[in-house]
């Protein structure tokens, strides 16, 4: 299928439907995997291994991945093979290899990564979303290399885009990769981290940050050894392990920035390039924080990418002011837009500096290379994503920290990002609402009912309803009651919305929404969220009380609790609790 | 609708304008609690209790609901098998005591006289600021066939009998309707027993409104 030439163009696209986090296929393969664990569990342990034969090959009819080692005389290779087949014998099939290749070649060609080899000591294939893949190695059994291979392709389950070379192998967890990165240098598209491990499956830490910093960076795991080995990595770089921190907890990471080519399209700084491409360099990483450390790391590093970029952009033309680099030199702090001017990613003199959330993380060669650890770097981290056109709920470690709650200080500017400005509102749409709203209140008379003119409208009996629940929400909070900080403030975003949206108006609940908007952004903005906000999904038909639109969303309800909880769903039904609105069914 | 409940349950929705009180009385009667900073109901919330009448043990299942005009459109789905109504105004809002009477239509329109209404004329501890009267609203209840109580959740006056009288003419109304249906079933004796159950089921409407104007 994807044999010779041109691979990579298809195999692109087929990797970026594959990535487990956003593909269409729901389902982790690394479940159905799992599934399947109770079986043969004695293969391995057999001196010999049963030789292929083509029924195995008929990738159709498999469901479990395949794992073929040549066996010869070699006691070396045999131990080898054996350690191999003890490992994975609960998650693959292994067999030995023939020694005249041919006929298996022709079975696995079409799924074959790279040049079919007729020397070929090893062969995995595995499937990756319907598709096969066959990856071959036809270097000397050695097992750190392929048993890492192996336990990657199924731990992760994330995608196939490594083969394995002679030399060694870099192992991607993230999809795009073109093979080969040490083989062949820095590789073509964006900058790389790789992590240098012994172990075979990568730290959660390091999954989490691959997964934020998705799709603008790659990652990969490498094997010490086989780093060692390898012609574009100075032994320099690997240095600060060994000799100078013994510790366990540290991790050393590989940067590697991508082509000159690539540099040139982003409009990277010489200075910065210099810097660092010629050699990668090694960062080394360690204790708690190091998702917070590594994220701070690269969001300086994109950030920098970026910020050039878009002073080239600015420098032709002053439009995309909705990026978040506008954003923040708009709308942000002082403290902000210095971070955003001053995020550079050397700067020797935060070191003396008070500057406590700066961390040296390399102090090798020429350049000191800090890390921010603040709340603005992850902040920037995750404008940068929504930036993008993300989803919050895109990526799963990225939900996560949605989930989790962000850091207070970032967190109202964050919402507001999120939530958009579709309805494309400004400060002076809320001055005039405001305006009407002071009116009233300082005439007093929307409150009594019995002296009002039939001729009032729908503001007033809204800026009614508005004043009676402004005490009633969140009560033990004091922020809205009476004299509390908010009260004027949730009166006033209220009745603007309800004013901007007429055919809403005022429902109760909606001062919950709102209270929770104003906590951490100013009133302007917790009315332009609000008025964005309930336009969305279910918000709209639940406030507009449509019983039939929201019978829907009961309806869709009742099928997935059926889906997920069937035995839930069916004794709630035995007890009369039906989320649908039987109208007419009940009789 | 009566095979989803059981034989002892009972369910009450209490119905009526915003802020007069109802969950309130509600946390009152079931929890024995009050604060004068109670969030407001969104929607519809849900509690129960379990009392005894004699020698009866019987669940009331009491769904409070939203008080703002625009959660009228849901009132059926609260009211459509209730076996009782609260109907709550507030004493010093002579509007929420209008609201309380389009309720009394609907209801009856919608349910008919199978739905035991109460009417509870809340806050009555602001008793300088009144402005609906007790003789008013006796009268206009004893007119509809509704109990009337004045009830006071921040004192805990008059919720306790409230809900018990609600409770007690909700099982006679039961018995009464099944004894009727198994009358119908039996045949023979069915067409004395029938004329019989009209009258006197015309009739306790306005027997039990005038009982309870003496609270």
């Amino acid at each position: 299928m994807l044999p010779g030439q041109g691979w990579h163009a298809d195999l692109q696209t087929v990797f970026q439907s594959l990535w487990p986090w956003g593909g269409l296929n729901g389902q982790h393969p690394n479940e159905q995997l799992e599934e399947e664990e109770e079986e043969d569990l004695g293969v391995w342990e057999d001196d010999l291994l049963p030789c292929v034969s083509p029924e195995v090959l008929v990738l159709e009819k498999r469901d479990r991945p395949l794992l073929l080692l040549y066996a010869d005389e070699n006691e070396q290779d045999n131990k080898v093979l054996r350690e191999i087949a003890r490992c994975y014998h609960d998650r693959i099939d292994v067999f030995t290899l023939p020694s005249d290749r041919k006929e298996v070649l022709q079975h696995v060609e079409p799924f074959l990564v790279g040049q079919p080899s007729a020397q070929a000591r090893a062969m995995f294939i595995t499937q990756h979303g319907g598709l096969w893949h066959a990856f071959s190695y036809d270097g000397s059994l050695i097992f750190e290399p392929l048993a890492l291979f192996v336990a990657a392709n199924l731990h992760s389950q994330t995608c196939p885009a490594a083969y394995l070379r002679p030399g060694g192998f870099v192992r991607h967890l993230v999809e795009g990769s073109q093979g080969e990165i040490l083989g062949e240098g820095p590789s073509q598209e964006g900058p790389c981290l790789l992590l240098v491990t012994t172990s075979l499956e990568p730290p959660d830490w390091f999954s989490n940050v691959s997964r934020i910093f998705h799709p603008r960076c790659k990652f990969g795991l490498v094997c010490e050894a086989v780093l060692r080995r390898c012609m574009h990595v100075s032994d320099k770089a690997i240095d600060p392990r060994s000799p100078s921190n013994p510790s366990n907890q540290s991790y050393i990471l590989l940067f590697l920035l991508p082509s000159l080519e690539w540099q040139k399209k982003v409009g990277i700084p010489g200075a910065i390039s210099s810097a660092l491409s010629s050699d990668p360099k090694a960062v080394q990483f360690r204790g708690s924080s190091d998702v917070q450390a590594v994220c701070g790391f690269l969001s300086t590093m994109m950030m920098e990418c970026r910020k050039r970029r878009k002073e080239k952009m600015k420098a032709r033309s002053c439009a995309d002011d909705d990026s978040w680099v506008g954003m923040v030199y708009k709308y942000g702090s002082d403290y902000l837009r210095k971070q955003l001017r001053e995020a550079c990613v050397s700067k020797p003199e935060v070191l003396n500096g008070d500057n406590k959330d700066a961390m040296l993380i390399s102090d090798s060669g020429n350049t000191r290379l800090y890390i921010d650890l603040s709340h603005s770097a992850m902040e920037h981290v995750l404008r940068e994503h929504l930036a993008c056109g993300s989803r919050p709920s895109e990526g799963l470690a990225l939900q996560d920290i949605w989930r989790k709650g962000l850091p207070e200080e970032i967190r109202g500017r964050l919402w507001a990002q999120a939530v958009g400005n579709a309805a494309m509102l400004n400060q002076e749409h809320y001055h005039e609402h405001i305006v009407v709203a002071r009116d009233l209140v300082g005439k007093g008379a929307f409150m009594d009912r019995a002296s009002r003119g039939k001729e009032e409208g729908e503001l007033e009996d809204h800026l009614r309803q508005i004043t009676l629940d402004l005490e009633r929400t969140f009560p033990g909070m004091y922020f809205f009651s009476k004299n509390g900080p908010f009260h004027q403030d949730l009166r006033e975003v209220l009745f603007a919305f309800s004013a901007t949206r007429p055919d809403l108006g005022y429902v109760q609940g909606m001062s919950h929404v709102a209270a929770l908007l104003l906590l951490y952004m100013p009133a302007c903005s917790a009315y332009i969220a609000l008025v964005n906000e309930l336009d969305k999904f279910h918000f709209k038909d639940f406030f507009l009380i449509d019983v039939k639109r929201i019978d829907r969303y009961c309806a869709a309800f009742h099928v997935v609790l059926l889906e997920h909880s069937s035995k839930l769903a069916c004794k709630l039904r035995q007890i009369g609790v039906d989320a649908r609105y039987r109208d007419e069914a009940a009789d | 609708m009566a095979d989803v409940r059981g034989k002892n349950n009972y369910k009450i929705v209490l119905l009526g304008e915003g802020r007069v009180g109802k969950t309130s009385l509600v946390l009152r009667y079931v929890n024995n609690t009050f604060s004068d900073k109670q969030q407001t109901t969104i929607q519809a919330s849900f509690l129960s209790k379990r009392i005894n009448i004699g020698e009866n043990t019987c669940n009331l299942a009491i769904w409070d609901t939203a008080g703002q005009e625009r959660f009228h459109a849901l009132g059926p789905i609260y009211y459509r098998d209730a076996d009782g109504a609260l109907l709550v105004y507030d004493t010093t809002d002579t509007e929420s005591f209008a609201k309380v009477k389009n309720w009394v239509k609907e209801l009856r329109k919608m349910v008919g006289q199978e739905i035991v209404l109460c009417i509870a004329g809340n806050k009555i501890d602001l008793d300088k600021e009144r402005q609906v009267e007790k003789s008013e609203a006796e009268e206009y209840a004893a007119s509809v066939g509704a109990y009337h109580f004045q009830t006071s959740a921040k004192l805990g006056k008059g919720i306790e009998e409230t809900f018990l009288a609600l409770a007690k003419k909700m099982i006679e109304q039961r018995q009464e309707n099944d004894s009727r249906q198994s009358a119908r079933r039996s045949g023979g004796n069915a067409p004395i027993l029938v004329v019989a159950d009209d009258t006197s089921n015309g009739g306790s409407g306005a027997a039990s409104g005038s009982k309870a104007c003496n609270c």
